[in-house]
């Protein structure tokens, strides 16, 4: 994103100024309620917490986490999310890239056809192959597989990471690529040692969106994988909401578990987040 | 932009080999399923086994489906709400953020929800709407009002909408912001030295540098609207009197529960000609109206 404008000349200053920071901060106080009250509330009993849910508690109770962590076998289904996001990430790094590559730098037949189907996948809802990929992963055997999460996923991905890596490449030319070729280097190298190194940005930004993606990933999983032992953390912690549905404090200490090391993550990254969440997203 | 030198490393057919991987994956897992759902959507299933080829039977039976008239009522219902909500509230905060020194802090935390999975975001609202030692109805009963059911009719469409307001607004917030960031300085700083009063500011000279933006929002947030499945299906669970139902969690519950392969295929057909048609609605009024949307 655009950082050109640090020097200011058009903040409102004098009493509108101030009123608009005043709306600024109640609405953000308001905003982050929800979030504070997870925070407050996961550290209680359930008893406590029911009888007033609003009152800011007198003694905190940290045993929620241990034993959200536990019953909700967080740990073991933090593993399956990792294996699903980190395949499915590789897949689409190492896919989109080689593709995005042959697009802009080699000629060979049919490259415009190949190259305008992955507009397709840019206007497809995942909706509309959804019943008939169901059908087809059923027959081939790979529903409740971890597969049967990971091919989607890695699939959805590739048209917008194709299309950004491919623009990216477009941006630049190509007499680095031309030279080395000049001196004798093959095409897999040209590709592996000068044009990755130089789409490094680009590619840094398709690794976040589609690690954030992949790892909040819900629907695919919710329809695909049923056993307990393949699900990811969203689908496992959904069933963990249903069947504990009284357990109020418990399920909030969970998505505390789940949402501290993420808003730790964003904080740090977050121009690099935000940079890539908008970039994923504008593909509509 | 194409620069000419672009394609000139040299041209042989096997260099097809790059593009393959990806091209196949594509095609056995998006296009190859399309295919088939469309063939599916005109076939009669009994479970998993098809028994008559060529019926319109599931299209002519969608028609007078009352569930999925309510679906399509609550979709169109969402992405109003979702204008406001979502893009709305995005653009008021980026119109105030723009103009007040130090606004990183805000823009970071207005942001921040949307890294959430769906399933943190749900089950939290789940708990904040509920009944019983719900956050909202604590609130309502502390000023001395009466508890609500927040996720039943008629309040569930507009409890699921604030949701997703809260969820995205941050990100509309975002893409507003990074387009007003891009107007110069000078160009505000000079209407403000000829008296302009801030709402004009923001209306008359703010807003239409932005209009590509904005359709780029309502683009976003219309198709999304017939493409929200998780937040629905969290908040809501089973919601046996239907009073959330949307199209994607019918779709699912129609294949996949019901296991009506045939009907859920004509569901997911119309559900992707009603987004392209909304895409191609509002390219329609871009071209005519706004005019090329800027690359961002």
């Amino acid at each position: 994103m655009n950082k050109k404008h640090k020097s200011y000349n058009r903040e409102f200053t004098g009493v509108f100024g101030k009123a608009l920071r005043i709306f600024l901060v109640f609405a953000l106080i308001v905003y982050l309620l929800p979030i504070l009250w997870m925070y407050v509330s996961s550290a209680r009993t359930n008893a406590d917490f029911i009888n007033a849910p609003l009152k800011i508690p007198s003694r905190l109770y940290f045993g929620n986490y241990v034993k959200a962590f536990k019953m909700a076998k967080i740990g073991y289904h933090f593993i399956i999310s990792t294996i699903i996001t980190t395949v499915s990430v590789l897949i689409i790094v190492t896919f989109s890239s080689m593709a995005a590559f042959s697009f802009s730098r080699l000629r060979y037949k049919g490259r415009d056809f190949l190259y305008s189907l992955f507009f397709l996948g840019l206007i497809l809802p995942t909706q509309s192959f959804l019943v008939g990929m169901f059908v087809m992963f059923r027959v081939a055997h790979i529903l409740n597989t971890l597969w049967s999460v990971i091919l989607p996923v890695s699939a959805i991905g590739l048209p917008i990471a194709v299309l950004l890596i491919k623009a990216f490449f477009d941006s630049l030319p190509s007499s680095l690529e031309e030279s080395a070729l000049i001196e004798g280097a093959n095409v897999l190298q040209i590709f592996w040692f000068i044009s990755l190194p130089i789409a490094n940005a680009i590619i840094a930004t398709v690794i976040v969106f589609n690690t954030i993606n992949a790892w909040n990933e819900f629907m695919l999983p919710f329809v695909m994988i049923q056993s307990d032992r393949f699900k990811p953390l969203t689908t496992s912690l959904y069933v963990f909401s249903t069947k504990h549905s009284a357990k109020l404090t418990l399920k909030l200490a969970a998505l505390t578990i789940i949402a501290t090391p993420m808003f730790i993550i964003y904080f740090i990254f977050q121009n690099q987040i935000q940079k890539g969440i908008t970039a994923g997203a504008l593909k509509d | 932009m194409f620069y000419g030198i672009i394609n000139m490393i040299a041209k042989k057919n096997s260099y097809i080999l790059f593009a393959l991987p990806a091209v196949l994956l594509f095609l056995v897992i998006v296009v190859i399923p399309l295919l088939f759902t469309v063939v599916f959507s005109f076939t009669e299933w009994r479970r998993f086994n098809i028994i008559k080829f060529g019926t319109f039977e599931h299209y002519i039976r969608s028609l007078s489906d009352p569930v999925l008239g309510k679906a399509f009522i609550h979709n169109f219902l969402y992405i109003l709400f979702t204008i406001f909500l979502e893009s709305g509230t995005g653009l008021l905060l980026a119109g105030i953020v723009i103009h007040l020194k130090r606004s990183i802090i805000y823009r970071s935390l207005f942001f921040s929800p949307i890294i959430l999975p769906s399933i943190v975001v749900g089950v939290l609202w789940r708990q904040i709407y509920a009944y019983h030692a719900g956050l909202l109805n604590s609130i309502l009963t502390g000023l001395g009002g009466k508890d609500i059911d927040w996720l039943s009719y008629p309040f569930t469409m507009i409890s699921v909408s604030i949701v997703s307001g809260w969820l995205f607004a941050g990100f509309f917030m975002t893409i507003f912001y990074a387009g007003l960031a891009r107007i110069p300085d000078s160009i505000i700083e000079s209407a403000k030295l000829d008296g302009a009063s801030a709402s004009g500011i923001f209306l008359k000279i703010e807003l239409p540098l932005i209009k590509n933006l904005i359709m780029l929002a309502l683009l976003i947030v219309t198709t999304g609207g017939f493409k929200g499945f998780d937040l629905f299906q969290i908040l809501l669970r089973r919601d046996p009197l239907e009073s959330g139902i949307v199209l994607p969690v019918f779709l699912v519950r129609t294949f996949f529960e019901n296991q009506d392969i045939g009907y859920g295929s004509a569901v997911s057909m119309l559900l992707t000609l009603v987004v392209i048609a909304i895409i191609i609605v509002i390219n329609f009024i871009n071209k005519i109206f706004v005019g090329r949307v800027e690359e961002f």
